[in-house]
């Protein structure tokens, strides 16, 4: 195996759970995906990995995502006909209820928004996301400031809208 | 120059202009209050952002290691660690249905004890059956045909599951063995009815089954289910789950909308993962002077099961048997995975 895999391994897998994670929402699943893009890169050792890499984890992703919507139906089964609310458990579903505003932010962006954003987050520079989204490069920092202002609005927003819901 | 662009002044923060460009810039800022002041404020912007985002994190993990094999694939998790011990807990059936019959035809008062269990349901009916016909012959040659048939790790198996089998046994009459056995055949298929029934519900590798009683779910797993505390109780249910001879589900109400379902459940001969590698460990002197074949694959079993342990540590959800009690759980729902955890950490044993 070349062994600058083994580096890119240890510098990006992190990251590369990370984007994946923003996109499946499941961190065993996130894990599971970079380790099979990284596979992947094993057998297909392409000559930029780490953009490769995104690509491919982002295709997993798109894929993943179909699927998790045919599973969701099978899950109304538990979700179904709740009963009285519960007590306590405070920071479980604090933690849940922050994440799922996070998510909800950035679903609010344009997709291309997103994926700047997310793949700047995961470490690429100006030059690899333009690479891999087919942006010009000068128009990554337009597109990373719109990015960035639109997810802390919907952010506020949402939890203003909380707020508002709650009373 | 004219004030600085939005994007520019971000790919400026970022360090991501040209240097020429940043040069520039810099030049700019030096002399204009507006521009400084928006780039007070951009900053801003971005490291919010980027709280915002931070807020989403997976949970932190260490790195694990990656299988440089080509082309392999990654480290199985569990669920999909358990497919071949699913194969090799059928044949161990198999094989405890045989010593079992076989001895009802000579004079060895042996009982199945609990390498019986019907849990690979599919399988036990028509072994039952086969078993049955060949009532007569001596448990070493049928043992031995067994073995020879399915090929490696069943060696290994057999003197292991001959001790197990003996050594749980209380020694009952054996007259009634035939009987026994069709009993334990009615069972199955009536077990296999009820998986019929009942096969559009799952919770992850879980079928669901009927309502139980918290009294019954105890006798089940001769250990109460677990739960986490201070949640209403919607239901517990009986479950099936290959390689699980006990399975309860007990679905409670997080808050409105979100139903968790905490898995109790009791290996079936699950020691089977044990019992392959303990075979193979003390396997006699002529596998360990030439590595056949099924020592090797035991090794890579060994090899296996403790990489899924190891990988198991390394995750957060500790799924197995922290009760000491034997009992494998899992608590699932439509949370995230860390959630989930910090759910499972608080399991306790189920009370009225």
């Amino acid at each position: 195996m070349p062994e600058d895999l083994g580096s890119i391994y240890r510098t990006t897998f992190r990251a590369l759970v990370r984007f994946l994670y923003r996109k499946v929402w499941d961190a065993e699943r996130a894990e599971d995906l970079a380790q099979e893009a990284f596979a992947r890169a094993l057998v297909h050792k392409p000559e930029n990995a780490r953009g490769w890499l995104f690509i491919v984890a982002a295709n997993m992703a798109r894929d993943e995502a179909r699927r998790a919507a045919r599973e969701r139906r099978h899950l109304t089964l538990l979700t179904a006909e709740p009963q009285a609310s519960a007590p306590a458990m405070d920071e479980v579903v604090d933690a849940e209820r922050e994440r799922s505003r996070v998510r909800a932010a950035l679903e609010q962006l344009s997709p291309r928004d997103r994926e700047v954003l997310l793949l700047w987050d995961a470490g690429l520079s100006y030059e690899e996301i333009a690479a891999q989204t087919g942006l010009a490069r000068g128009a990554i920092g337009t597109t990373l400031a719109r990015a960035r202002r639109r997810l802390v609005d919907a952010y506020e927003v949402g939890k203003q809208d909380e707020h508002v819901a709650r009373g | 120059m004219s004030h600085v662009g939005e994007g520019t002044l971000h790919a400026y923060i970022d360090g991501e202009l040209p240097p020429a460009e940043a040069q520039a810039v810099a030049e700019h800022l030096a002399h204009c209050a507006v521009c400084r002041a928006r780039v007070e404020e951009e900053r801003a912007l971005i490291a919010r952002a980027d709280q915002v985002l931070a807020r989403a994190q997976p949970p932190e993990r260490d790195l694990p290691a990656f299988r440089a094999g080509a082309g392999q694939r990654p480290v199985p998790r569990w669920g999909h660690v358990r497919v071949p011990l699913t194969w090799a807990a059928t044949v161990v059936l198999a094989l405890a249905m045989g010593i079992y019959v076989g001895s009802a035809g000579t004079d060895r008062p042996i009982a199945p004890g609990p390498a019986a269990s019907p849990m690979p349901l599919a399988s036990a009916a028509p072994v039952a059956d086969s078993a049955r016909e060949r009532l007569q012959q001596p448990v070493a040659a049928r043992a031995g045909a067994q073995a020879a048939r399915a090929a490696h790790p069943v060696r290994a198996i057999a003197p292991a599951l001959q001790g197990l089998a003996t050594r749980d046994t209380p020694a009952p009459a054996v007259a009634p063995a035939r009987d026994e056995l069709a009993a334990k055949t009615t069972v199955a298929a009536e077990a296999e009815r009820a998986l019929d029934v009942s096969a559009g519900a799952r919770v992850g590798a879980v079928v669901l089954g009927p309502p139980l009683s918290l009294d019954s779910a105890r006798a089940l797993l001769d250990a109460a289910p677990l739960a986490v505390p201070g949640l209403p109780v919607r239901a517990i249910r009986r479950g099936q789950m290959r390689g699980y001879s006990a399975v309860v589900v007990v679905e409670q109400v997080l808050d409105s909308g979100t139903t968790l379902a905490v898995i109790t459940a009791r290996p079936a001969v699950m020691a089977l993962n044990a019992v392959v590698v303990t075979g193979a460990a003390g396997a006699p002197p002529p596998a360990a002077a030439s590595p056949s074949e099924h020592a090797g694959l035991a090794r890579e079993r060994a090899q296996e099961s403790s990489e899924s342990l190891e990988r198991q540590s390394a995750r957060p959800m500790p799924r197995s048997d922290m009760r000491g009690a034997g009992l494998w759980y899992e608590v699932r729902g439509p949370l995230a995975p860390d959630s989930l955890t910090a759910l499972g950490r608080r399991l306790e044993p189920l009370r009225p």
